[in-house]
């Protein structure tokens, strides 16, 4: 648990918040930036929140070998109405943690990836899961990259928030080999997620706890240097550019913040104490920090500090070393990758590793726990207009591959909860398959973008997110008719 | 993973268009030309930013030296982190940005270090070159900040900002007060954060004008800004000659930030950090941290202080150890934890990889498989496809040899990419223990170590990790390999078609003229691809 050597004479806690600096406060609710286009949101605060498992689940295996499939123990036993008892009873089944919230689930299940890999299933997969767009042919294989952009900035961008820079967080040590895989602002060009949610929130909550007085005196000085630095940046935006000059340098203006009244938006002192003591990197850490970065995510949702994030969980392929209570006698499992392919070894040949899938099973569990634990903070945690976030918005816990030994794009695992506003039909497992055809997944964004009150331009509910040569249209199972999103 | 932009090779032949690279070769796409090795060579300058941002390494450097602090200032830990690029490096530039997040650490750090320059005497004196007086100090400390003279209004601008100090620092003397204000925007300035490339096109070429190419130089070399005598010949114009390019070359790289710069390049290259997680029983639990430093020290030694050449680095019989890497070697009369230079056996060590390090990273029976697949990608940039994911088969024989061979060999569905490539390698190195030891059998079976492997279009038989490490360094494909790496890491981006040239002469020099490593640098900076660029292409 003890953090990594620091520099000397330069603790966190000295450069975030105690050197009479000040960092992007939370927004006064006036200040909002607005976006330009038409919105249909029955709440300034709806949201989405994507996490993402790798690996895949322990479901029924088809593309592996259908003879020999492993049983489902990730799904509801059946679809329609789910209640917390009938969750409940299905123990055999990792949806079954989600009892407690089982009137607000929704698990689409028959969904996959449109196109294929390039190499590399974890990385295709990756870079499709938040995007439904094309796998780059360059770069290929590990280092391939999405050509389009992902919902979480495509949100980010169009609801309204203190910034326009989705949060995206990172569980664990980022591998060289393929580390955050999530968030694009657009094709090939992919966001860098934050693994430490200390720093996180101390760039949030910079300025909160001082006195009006100390922040006016931040706020006029900083306004000052960010005129200078503005003026600097417009000159160099004059200049011949070329495009991706320009949108590198158009990012950076942008960013420009000048500093915004803050609310009172802490974690109670002891967390944030907790926070600042934890090392981001240690594997035996990864329930602690997740939790961790699940608690800033809600109180950035909940002060309206930003309405899209993403929590990527462990690596591309991540092969962290879980230690689950009761599970292998509280003893560390076998790399979870390594569980994924039911081989000690990340490629093809390897000693089989006993009882896999029930182990992958387990860390399925534990994701469906730590993924309660969100919803928990958002049944708890309000907007400032009082609305309970769970009411308000979405999260999902979905994965870049179905099932781990094949590496399938097909029915790759999207569990919602919250009904965005009353807008998705939550309460109810949904299976969208079309007999043994599965559905590409852009539909769903459509759904949950049109749900948040995105429009297109022309004031149409959102249905082209994607690829451009994908279907169409919404995902009906999805809807709740009655929502106020969809008059 | 890397994949080679130069190879012309039957090795990467082997593999191509076997399971898991089911894209096909197209010559005039450069990562079709990374991926397969056959490359067209593209005319012209390097297409490429011309603002590349400070990598964060860089910002830590460069604000030691404006200042002149003998210490890093330690506040990048804290900064957004950025994505992976596409080289074996932190430093690509072609994804360094300044995002929201990336901006508000900026600010931070830059209110922070404003505090401490006003708070420091030696470093406030080191900002206003004992100066009262605001124009001339902004006008010479702009230089050094920008890397560049400052342009027509900017000193009026920040003497404006100063002279609103006092108003935001009113406990602050009216001078400090300005100079932190002033400071504090200087560096957020893009002309600090980002390195200044902007110049005419003509023809789509952009000349380099010397002050660009003093930064150039000194980041390639240096990670950090230029110094006092870089910037004079800056000044003077002496960087627009191949004579003071190259005088500027050879004395930089005797400096110190050399050193670090050199030691980095092989640490990325060679992940020398994961030997730091190595462990044995009975030895202390800093042997892993000096497996690190032993090799660290060796590559830096043979190259800045012997001047040595690749081939040095890869078959020079000697290294540095302290008493615990000595019973590794099994040498005696080494005491102490101290490193201290000794000499070999060399009929079993050549070059670093064959110091512990590297012999204890990876253990077990997939051992030869992973050091195979680690020198064929770090030292050979050979592609090799992802592993394919299939039942396993059953593993048979005495010797490890054997039991990997009846897994991967011929035969096998692994045959395409292991028994030709990875696992020929591998085999050379089973001379030695999972702890770096010297051995002679396994399992009680005479070790065989025997193999051959085809470089380009020759194959080369070996017998042993001496005679590989020899072929290897005999190598085209290592030479070009190791100037693409360093080409990569010294500019800072992904190699492009239009540098191919400039890699196969620098290689060239480097096999058959044994060109030291210094000589390598030295070409680098004195090439095409260093004193002009062009500006980016247009995305589709």
């Amino acid at each position: 648990m003890a953090k990594q050597a620091k520099k000397p004479g330069f603790g966190r806690r000295l450069f975030l918040r105690g050197a009479g600096t000040a960092v992007l406060g939370l927004p006064f609710l006036e200040s909002f930036v607005r976006a330009p286009r038409a919105k249909a949101a029955p709440s300034d605060y709806s949201f989405a929140v994507w996490c993402r498992q790798a690996n895949g689940v322990a479901q029924a295996d088809l593309q592996w070998d259908e003879a020999r499939a492993e049983p489902d123990l990730f799904w509801p036993t059946a679809t329609g109405r789910l209640t917390r008892e009938s969750l409940a009873a299905m123990s055999t089944q990792a949806l079954s943690e989600l009892a407690d919230h089982a009137d607000v689930l929704l698990p689409v299940a028959g969904l996959r990836f449109p196109f294929p890999g390039n190499g590399c299933g974890h990385s295709g997969g990756g870079n499709q899961v938040l995007t439904a767009a094309r796998v780059s042919d360059t770069p290929s294989g590990n280092e391939s990259l999405s050509m389009g952009e992902s919902v979480d900035n495509r949100l980010a961008r169009e609801l309204a928030s203190s910034t326009t820079e989705p949060l995206t967080l990172f569980t664990g040590r980022k591998s060289g080999y393929l580390p955050e895989v999530l968030s694009y602002r657009g094709p090939r060009d992919l966001r860098a997620a934050e693994n430490d949610p200390f720093l996180v929130y101390s760039r949030m909550v910079g300025m909160s706890g001082r006195s009006d007085e100390e922040v006016n005196a931040a706020r006029l000085r900083q306004a000052s240097v960010n005129d200078l630095v503005r003026e600097q940046m417009t000159w160099l935006l004059s200049r011949d550019l070329s495009g991706a000059d320009r949108r590198r340098l158009d990012l950076h203006f942008s960013a420009i913040r000048d500093l915004e009244v803050t609310m009172g938006c802490n974690l109670p002192a002891m967390r944030e104490m907790e926070l600042d003591g934890v090392d981001p990197l240690s594997e035996g850490n990864y329930q602690v920090v997740t939790q961790m970065h699940i608690d800033v995510i809600a109180i950035a949702l909940s002060c309206g500090y930003t309405r899209s994030a993403t929590l990527q969980m462990g690596n591309g392929n991540d092969g962290t070393q879980h230690v689950i209570p009761g599970v292998n006698g509280g003893a560390a499992l076998p790399r979870y990758h390594q569980i994924s392919h039911r081989i000690f070894s990340d490629g093809s040949e390897g000693d089989p590793i006993a009882g896999a899938h029930g182990l992958h099973h387990q860390v399925d569990r534990m994701h469906a726990r730590l993924f309660k634990y969100l919803l928990d903070r958002l049944a708890e945690r309000t907007t400032p207009d009082g609305d309970r976030l769970l009411d308000v918005g979405t999260a999902c816990w979905t994965n870049d591959l179905g099932a781990g030994v094949s590496h399938t794009y097909n029915n790759v695992p999207f569990v919602f909860a919250g009904s965005l506003g009353g807008n998705l039909a939550v309460g109810q497992y949904v299976n969208v398959r079309e007999g043994n055809t599965y559905l590409p997944h852009n539909r769903m964004f459509n759904t949950i973008l049109s749900a948040a009150g995105v429009r297109k331009g022309d004031g149409s509910l959102v249905d082209d997110f994607g690829d451009e040569s994908l279907p169409r249209g919404l995902l009906d199972a999805m809807v709740d008719p009655s929502g106020p999103a969809w008059s | 993973m890397r994949r080679s932009l130069l190879l012309t090779t039957a090795l990467a032949l082997a593999c191509e268009g076997s399971i898991g690279d089911p894209t096909p070769y197209d010559p005039s796409d450069p990562e079709s030309c990374r991926r397969t090795g056959r490359c067209e060579s593209v005319s012209g300058p390097p297409q490429t930013s011309a603002y590349p941002r400070l990598s964060h390494p860089q910002w830590e450097n460069t604000v030691r030296d404006l200042f002149g602090w003998d210490e890093l200032p330690g506040l990048s830990a804290t900064f957004a982190a950025d994505p992976s690029g596409t080289t074996n490096f932190d430093n690509d530039g072609t994804v360094l940005q300044v995002t929201s997040n990336h901006w508000a650490d900026y600010q931070s750090a830059a209110e922070v270090i404003a505090a401490r320059v006003i708070d420091d005497p030696a470093a406030k004196a080191r900002m206003t070159g004992g100066s009262s007086e605001p124009r001339a100090l902004y006008e010479a400390f702009l230089h050094r900040a920008f890397r560049r003279p400052a342009r027509a209004g900017e000193v009026d601008t920040y003497v404006a900002l100063h002279e609103q100090g006092p108003t935001h620092y009113p406990a602050l003397p009216a001078f400090d007060a300005g100079l932190r204000l002033a400071l504090e925007a200087i560096l957020q300035s893009p002309f600090f954060l980002y390195r200044d490339e902007d110049g005419e096109v003509r023809d789509g070429v952009v000349q380099l004008d010397s002050h660009q190419l003093a930064s150039r130089l000194s980041y390639a070399l240096w990670d950090t800004m230029p110094d006092d005598t870089l910037f004079a010949a800056a000044d003077d114009g002496d960087l627009e000659s191949s004579d003071g390019l190259r005088a500027q070359t050879f004395r930089m790289l005797d400096d110190d930030r050399a050193r670090a710069k050199v030691e980095d390049f092989h640490r990325q290259l060679f992940e020398l950090e994961t030997y730091d997680a190595i462990t044995i029983d009975g030895f202390s639990n800093d042997l892993g941290r000096t497996m690190r430093l032993e090799t660290e020290r060796f590559a830096t030694s043979v190259i800045l202080d012997d001047d040595g050449s690749l081939q040095d680095l890869l078959t020079a019989p000697y290294s540095y150890v302290n008493e615990e890497l000595a019973e590794l070697y099994g040498l005696e009369g080494v005491t102490g934890t101290e490193l201290r230079r000794v000499d070999l056996d060399p009929t079993q060590r050549a070059g670093l990889f064959t110091h512990p390090g590297f012999l204890a990273r990876k253990r077990g029976d997939t051992a030869p498989i992973l050091r195979g697949v680690y020198l064929n990608m770090r030292v050979l940039c050979a592609s090799l496809p992802t592993p394919p994911v299939f039942e396993p088969p059953v593993q048979r024989g005495t010797t490890r040899r054997e039991r990997v061979d009846s897994v991967t060999g011929l035969g096998t569905c692994g045959e395409t990419c292991h028994a030709g490539v990875i696992n020929p390698i591998g085999f050379a190195f089973e001379t030695f223990d999972d702890e770096g030891r010297w051995r002679d059998t396994d399992n009680g079976v005479s070790v065989d170590a025997t193999s051959s492997y085809w470089f380009g279009d020759e194959e080369v038989a070996y017998d042993g990790p001496v005679e590989l490490m020899g072929a290897i360094a005999s190598s085209d494909m290592a030479h070009r390999c190791y100037a693409q790496n360093w080409m990569e890491f010294a500019f800072g981006r992904p190699l492009q078609t239009r540098d191919v040239a400039t890699v196969e002469s620098i290689a060239k020099g480097s096999l058959t003229e044994g060109w030291s490593v210094k000589e390598i640098l030295a070409a680098l900076v004195d090439s095409p691809s260093f004193r002009t660029r062009a500006p980016l292409p247009e995305e589709e």
